[in-house]
């Protein structure tokens, strides 16, 4: 897998942030949303063999499903289609050398995690994983939890484990939210989180107004995800040994 | 450990293979179902079913759709639920001719034999969920004649 880019920012120490499909489509329908408030341009794409053979036409100009995008302080990596397991160490890897090459100031993921009581959550809560603790003392005075017990699975687990072997600073946002149903209501308030760390000034209104519309068209994307997800998770279940908290 | 021992994990494992290569073809046999349908101008809900240990919940994602416009029918093993949406979906162009979609339709299959009579159900935020009671598998001594 490479990174093909066509354009890069001027600026210095960048947050390179990603919304890649994962539960609740969480991280991609949050860079949707930032992308279109922010009007952000194309910068560059990933290219592999091991990539569905897919490509996307929006407005009639053909694009690639996994890609880059990039304004003023910001990056931000989102695909369009689910990230299979087979592509998930090469695509960890890229996104990490590409954030280095940028010399950026710290990976910020954008992610869901599953609460079985979600319909009764008005607000989801907003949790913290990092590769240092500066992180998240600085996100715990924005009111976020760090998550202290459990698992991270899949492509989040993969960038922090390369970021926190490359010593690089990375945090990874999780929504309270839905497992296999997109959830715009966990995206608008993990962009809220994004908004105070970062200081980002996105919106989320419009993101609430149109959540149904969203929800219907990403339901292909969600079954695929959730089709992945349940793969990884399968896999994981049976590699864990049962006994390791005795 | 013991020869008998092994040749049981041996299976055990082997049992594992199977029914994990089994459940991935069906997940891509289902991946390469279309979510809509032209012919009935439906689309396919997400869809979730969990189970408790005494209930069996289906959860639908139904997005546009208001709570009047869903009618949900049970037997003991299946579930059929069709759901009006607010407006009309275009859809793709399909042999020349441009289809909209008007309402979710779902059948499916319940994994374990549930009450319907007793089902409950409530639609919050565009999402449904019906509680089936599980019928209960009670053993009962029959006596010979």
């Amino acid at each position: 897998m490479r990174v093909i880019e066509r354009k890069s920012l001027p600026t210095e120490e960048p947050y390179v942030v990603t919304g890649l499909p994962d539960i609740g489509l969480v991280g991609t329908i949050a860079a949707l949303h930032i992308i279109r408030q922010l009007d952000m341009e194309e910068m560059a794409y990933f290219e592999s063999d091991a990539l569905p053979p897919v490509i996307v036409l929006h407005k009639g100009r053909l694009t690639m499903p996994v890609r880059i995008y990039g304004r003023d302080k910001l990056y931000i990596v989102t695909s369009e289609i689910a990230i299979s397991p087979e592509v998930m160490p090469s695509l960890a890897r890229n996104i990490v050398d590409y954030a280095i090459s940028k010399n950026a100031k710290a990976i910020i993921m954008l992610g869901g995690l599953a609460v079985p009581n979600r319909l009764e959550i008005e607000k989801p809560k907003v949790y913290a994983v990092a590769t240092f603790d500066s992180l998240i003392n600085d996100v715990k005075t924005l009111g976020v939890e760090p998550l202290d017990e459990g698992f991270v699975v899949g492509i989040h687990a993969l960038i922090l484990r390369e970021c926190a072997f490359r010593r690089i600073p990375a945090l990874l946002l999780l929504a309270q939210c839905h497992v296999q149903y997109p959830d715009p209501g966990a995206a608008a308030s993990i962009i809220e989180t994004l908004n105070k760390f970062i200081g980002l000034n996105i919106n989320v209104e419009p993101l609430l107004k149109e959540a149904e519309s969203l929800r219907l068209k990403l339901r292909e994307l969600m079954r695929r995800t959730a089709a992945t997800l349940s793969k990884i998770q399968k896999s994981h279940e049976y590699e864990v040994p049962p006994m390791m908290y005795v | 450990m013991s020869f008998e021992e092994r040749i049981d994990e041996l299976f055990e494992r082997l049992r594992r293979e199977v029914r994990r290569f089994v459940e991935d073809i069906e997940r891509y046999m289902e991946l390469e179902q279309p979510m809509w349908c032209y012919e009935t101008k439906s689309l396919e809900p997400l869809f979730t079913i969990t189970e408790t240990e005494d209930e069996l919940i289906v959860t639908f994602d139904l997005p546009m759709v208001d709570k009047d416009s869903i009618e949900i029918h049970a037997t003991e093993d299946s579930l059929e639920l069709e759901a009006k949406l607010r407006r009309a979906i275009p859809g793709p162009r399909y042999l020349g001719r441009e289809v909209c979609f008007e309402k979710f339709r779902k059948v499916i299959k319940l994994p374990i034999k549930v009450d319907p009579h007793n089902a409950k159900a409530r639609y919050k935020d565009g999402i449904l969920e019906i509680r089936f009671p599980k019928i209960s598998r009670q053993r009962h001594r029959i006596n010979i004649l």
